[in-house]
């Protein structure tokens, strides 16, 4: 990204840490889905409504939203979006260490991969069809 | 099973919540109007039926494999657009979507 992109897109106007806010925010609601899934197995709808993590999830996800309506305040959907793919990696790591789960080579390479069609798929100048989820 | 139907559904379900706030934010003249019509409130119905089964999904399987299956949304919500509300479907948009398939199946080997 040149200077004059990174001007245009706010990155000088000290707006880009709203982006790594609503990455932390969205890999924070994947981390409390998670634990609302290992807390409420077994105890039907009811336990996984009436669920902590559920209402943890749902105020992140909130924060999210707002976060997100205001980055793109100031940076374009094309420019923003991709970094939004950095949950994967943040996922991947909390899946490992947060829950124990294995994670080999080929997962890490994997979401490589997929970062890099987000991005492909990112990179064209404002006629982008995506919307954040 | 039904954990993985749950995923699959999940991921339906964020496709029809796209395209129903697309479509609920379509000629629109007030942010009002855009927020109080059926399928803006269907949008975000569907966004918390997706967050129900996504949990659900969860409870057998592992936050590695639901959070990456999740990125097949960003293949299949153009291609959806593209069918149901005739918007373009770009170059770009079919090429990141090789890799994002081709990621996803490197991911799903190991």
């Amino acid at each position: 990204m040149n200077n004059d992109q990174a001007e245009k897109e706010g990155v000088g106007n000290g707006f880009f840490w709203l982006i790594l806010l609503a990455v932390v925010f969205r890999s924070l609601a994947a981390i409390f889905a998670k634990n609302a899934a290992l807390t409420s197995t077994g105890q039907g709808l009811t336990g996984l409504l009436f669920n902590i993590w559920l209402l943890a999830e749902l105020v992140v996800l909130g924060c999210q939203a707002v976060t997100w309506s205001v980055v793109l305040r100031h940076f374009s959907l094309p420019f923003a979006y991709p970094f939004m793919s950095l949950v994967f990696v943040v996922n991947l790591f909390s899946a490992r260490f947060l829950f124990q789960e294995t994670v080999t080579i080929q997962h890490m390479v994997g979401v490589a991969v997929i970062m890099a069609g987000i991005v492909v798929i990112c990179s064209k100048n404002g006629e982008g069809t995506i919307s954040p989820t | 099973m039904t954990h993985e139907l749950a995923l699959g559904g999940a991921i339906l379900g964020v496709i029809a919540s796209q395209l129903l706030l697309r479509v609920g934010a379509r000629n629109k003249e007030t942010s009002l109007d855009v927020i109080l019509n059926w399928k803006t409130l269907a949008g975000y119905a569907s966004m918390g039926l997706v967050v129900l089964a996504t949990i659900y999904a969860m409870q057998k399987i592992p936050l590695r494999t639901a959070a990456t299956w999740n990125s097949a949304t960003f293949v299949l919500t153009p291609i959806a657009a593209r069918y149901v509300l005739g918007d373009p479907l770009h170059a770009r948009t079919a090429m990141g979507s090789v890799l994002i398939v081709v990621g996803i199946v490197i991911f799903s080997l190991g």
